[in-house]
């Protein structure tokens, strides 16, 4: 082994890449803009949904004390604009601007809406929704919860025996405390208290319920992947240009010549990651967990992962532009069936087992681990198992078939 | 003839690059299978997307009766997958993401259920889990909302009836005769009914049960109801009402390839540019206008096959639906096809070099794909990113291909699309002739 040669490869490449500036747009800004875009697009998991409110439209043809009341729980709500307008629309209107998206919801009160609650009277009143909209399925739990209560108030007063009728038959009540009934309707007796777990439990809405939490981390492997395999066709050019043949008649073994490949790429990698993973804490607050060590395993293993997977990519295609092509294709795959487009919870139960064996599910489940879990090195023995595995699968297959590639 | 020679050349090219067309063509069936085994659709059925959330219940010493009553009533939804443990299994359950979540029950429930006492009922939730665990409080506060009505209708009501005076012995006795299955609930309730305590319990028991008859039959009856119209389904269903995914997820992500497979065939010019060929070709009688038509022409027929591949591909893998009639997909598909060649070929022709071209080209296709509905539906974009989506041509073929296969409507139905993408094809073009002469004039491609 000559560390003078490795040495020069390396600094060859980086030198190489970072002299070029499109790379830097590949390397660090497409990543963030990915995260930034997909972060608008996915929102808040838990609660948020795009952060721009969507209208929803109420047709208040009414305008009375029972339709305020209905109303009052979804005024300034943060998922949605409530407006109300006084005037109406056909239906079919609403329906079609609901179809498309130009308001998340519209209601249409009747006129005479507040006469028949206070009568009891049966009324409908019409909802248009669409259930795809975190916004439109919030407008609609909130107004079944606030036609709950006052359906529920009309109810009891059904069961108020009337006056100078004797004492109550069974099942009747002498009177209905209505101020009583709102208090314990704010305050119910029985009362739901959600938590959730992991290291950061009493921080309300925490961990991976912010998509970026997914997505920061997502996208910088995403890109170290795609960069690194989407290199591979740098070794197919020095392979055409025998500048690989050169180095070969001079004091450079096939070792050297890998190792300085690897070495170059797993660099660059980890240059690459460490950037982002900074970059993603400052402009989107993203927090890595208690475990820097795990962190940097995990960056390490991957950036190792990629780079032995570059070299064999590299090996194996004939041109260049079959190396770019085999390295979107893999990138692809391996991001879509790791949980790097969307989180493995969503998909069934195989696709999860099949997800967590690759590297990216493996490195993306770390990350999870990590930032909700407050898991460390000894919680996640498994994954970093699977990813050292892959790393040394990967890397005798990519010397081997350089050797095989510099012999032949 | 002699574009017609021109654009036979390119293509025989093309054909010779077996791994790019494998890539171009295999890949977005690869990506829409996966997508497929993931969230269901076509001869995979609906069986993808989230599975039952497995949840774990707490509680120490609820009777047996009401225990196998909650896991059949939660296991009948068909959402949850139910197992009991104690607070210390639950917990390490939870945090390790075997379960989504832990429904933890308050200790001497049952007895604290017949007081006035506060009752808490806590949600665990896995930190890893945030979509299932949501799902499973949104369930459970749903259904408590409604008790928790019934309960401040019924304590506004019969105030006296306040369940503090319920003594500590008469809750014992509540808990003992619930306890067990029925059988043993049976001869519990035969057993005591000597007992002084249990016939008051059980006075006060009918005055209750009476009370909770008339509540719970009025509130059988709804005054004001919220007749709920839905917005209609993405797609057309088929006979057992379902969506077949794959007529969104393979329009989109044809389209997606296509912008890197059509960004190639326009980088062409400057390979030509740079071996020389282009140079040459101009030199001869060939006119610079003739040149630039055949190598559109080529990018667009290489582009259509590409696209109609795909999707017959897709309508016999994963019974992709191909439109109402026989007319309106291939005219989407053509126009798609010329107003994405459009775009890239004026990339092109305002690149300096190959290295640019490409790095340009892929920026455009990765953000276009953001914008355009490639990567996520439109409709669930924030206002101002639907707004900019618009002036990316595919977001108009996403749309014009969403009516065909997905929604099954015809151009003639809604012709938008198509007709703003043969605007954007005849603009682009003309400016891209344009812009070709004007730089071989001036030798920019020299």
């Amino acid at each position: 082994m000559n560390p003078a040669v490795i040495r020069a490869m390396l600094m060859l490449r980086l030198r190489r890449v970072l002299s070029d500036r499109s790379n830097l747009v590949w390397l660090f800004v497409m990543p963030m803009v990915f995260s930034f875009l997909m972060g608008q697009l996915m929102g808040d998991w838990n609660s948020g949904g795009p952060p721009s409110k969507p209208r929803f439209m109420v047709y208040d043809l009414d305008g009375g004390p029972a339709a305020d009341a209905l109303l009052a729980p979804l005024t300034d709500n943060e998922r949605f604009l409530l407006v109300r307008a006084d005037t109406t629309v056909a239906t079919v209107q609403a329906r079609a601007a609901v179809e498309h998206s130009r308001i998340t919801a519209a209601l249409f009160l009747p006129s005479g809406f507040s006469e028949a609650v206070a009568a009891g009277q049966p009324l409908e009143i019409e909802l248009f929704y669409d259930s795809d909209r975190l916004s439109s399925q919030t407008v609609r739990t909130l107004l079944d919860r606030s036609l709950l209560q006052i359906n529920t108030v009309a109810m009891a007063n059904g069961l108020v025996q009337p006056p100078a009728t004797g004492a109550p038959a069974p099942g009747m009540a002498a009177a209905f405390d209505e101020a009583r009934f709102r208090t314990l309707w704010d305050e119910p007796r029985v009362a739901l208290v959600g938590t959730t777990l992991g290291r950061l439990q009493e921080e309300e809405g925490f961990a991976l319920t912010k998509s970026a939490q997914h997505l920061g981390p997502a996208y910088t492997i995403f890109f170290m992947l795609m960069f690194l395999l989407l290199s591979a066709k740098e070794l197919v050019t020095e392979r055409h240009d025998r500048t690989l043949a050169r180095l070969m008649v001079s004091r450079a073994s096939s070792v050297d010549l890998v190792l300085g490949f690897f070495l170059g790429g797993m660099v660059l990698g980890l240059i690459q990651a460490a950037i982002l993973l900074v970059l993603n804490s400052v402009a989107f607050g993203i927090d890595y967990g208690d475990a820097p060590l795990a962190l940097a395993l995990v960056v390490l293993l991957f950036a190792g992962v990629a780079s032995a997977g570059s070299i064999l990519l590299g090996s194996l295609a004939r041109t260049g532009a079959q190396a770019d092509g085999l390295g979107v294709a893999v990138t692809m795959v391996l991001a879509s069936l790791g949980g790097l487009w969307w989180p493995l919870e969503v998909v069934p139960q195989f696709m999860q087992t099949l997800g967590k064996s690759l590297p990216t599910g493996q490195a993306i489940t770390v990350f999870h681990d990590m930032i909700g879990r407050g898991y460390g090195l000894a919680d996640m023995q498994t994954l970093f198992a699977g990813l050292g595995s892959w790393f040394a699968v990967l890397m005798v297959l990519a010397v081997w078939r350089f050797r095989r590639l510099i012999s032949g | 003839m002699r574009i017609i020679a021109l654009v036979r050349k390119d293509l025989q090219r093309v054909l010779g690059d077996r791994r790019a067309l494998f890539v171009n063509l295999a890949l977005p069936l690869v990506l829409t299978f996966i997508i497929g085994l993931s969230f269901g659709g076509g001869f995979l059925g609906s069986g993808g997307g989230i599975s039952a959330i497995p949840v774990v219940m707490v509680s120490e010493e609820l009777p047996a009766l009401l225990t196998e009553r909650i896991t059949e009533g939660l296991e009948e939804s068909g959402f949850f997958t139910v197992s009991w443990a104690d607070s210390s299994t639950a917990d390490a359950l939870v945090r390790e993401g075997t379960a989504a979540a832990a429904v933890v029950l308050p200790q001497d429930l049952v007895e604290r259920f017949f007081s006035a006492e506060n009752l808490v009922i806590e949600v665990w939730k896995d930190p890893g889990s945030a979509l299932k665990a949501g799902i499973v409080e949104e369930i459970l506060r749903r259904a408590l909302t409604r008790y928790q009505a019934g309960e401040a209708a019924y304590r506004a009501l019969w105030p006296d009836e306040e369940m503090a005076q319920v003594g500590d012995a008469e809750a014992r006795i509540w808990r003992n005769l619930l306890d067990g299955n029925f059988t043993e609930v049976w001869e519990n309730w035969r057993s005591a009914r000597g007992d002084t305590t249990f016939t008051a319990a059980a006075e006060r028991m009918a005055l209750t049960m009476d009370r909770h008859a008339a509540l719970s039959r009025a509130m059988g009856e709804t005054r004001i109801t919220l007749a709920v119209a839905d917005k209609a389904p993405a797609g057309q269903t088929d006979d057992d009402g379902q969506v077949n995914l794959f007529n969104f997820f393979l329009p989109s992500f044809s389209v997606f390839f296509l912008m890197f497979s059509v960004a190639g065939s326009c980088r062409d010019i400057h390979r030509e540019r740079t071996t020389g060929t282009l140079q040459r070709q101009l030199l001869s009688p060939l006119g610079d206008l003739e040149f630039m038509l055949a190598k559109w022409s080529s990018a667009v027929v290489q582009a259509v096959f590409q696209l109609l591949v795909l999707f017959l591909s897709g309508a016999l893998l994963f019974r992709v639906n191909l439109g109402p009639d026989i007319w309106s997909l291939p005219l989407a598909v053509l126009t798609c096809c010329t107003a994405g060649v459009g775009v890239f070929m004026l990339l092109a022709l305002l690149s300096r070099t190959e290295k640019i071209m490409d790095n340009l080209s892929t920026v455009v296709v990765l953000v276009s794909a953001m914008l355009g509905g490639n990567m996520m539906p439109i409709d669930a974009m924030p206002a101002w990113l639907r707004a900019v989506g618009h002036y990316v041509f595919n977001y108009w073929a996403n749309l014009s291909f969403h009516n065909i296969m997905a929604q099954d409507t015809g151009i003639a139905a809604d012709p938008q699309p198509v007709l703003v993408l043969a605007v954007v094809s005849l603009i682009l073009l003309a400016v891209n002739l344009l812009l070709f002469r004007s730089r071989v004039r001036r030798g920019g491609l020299a």
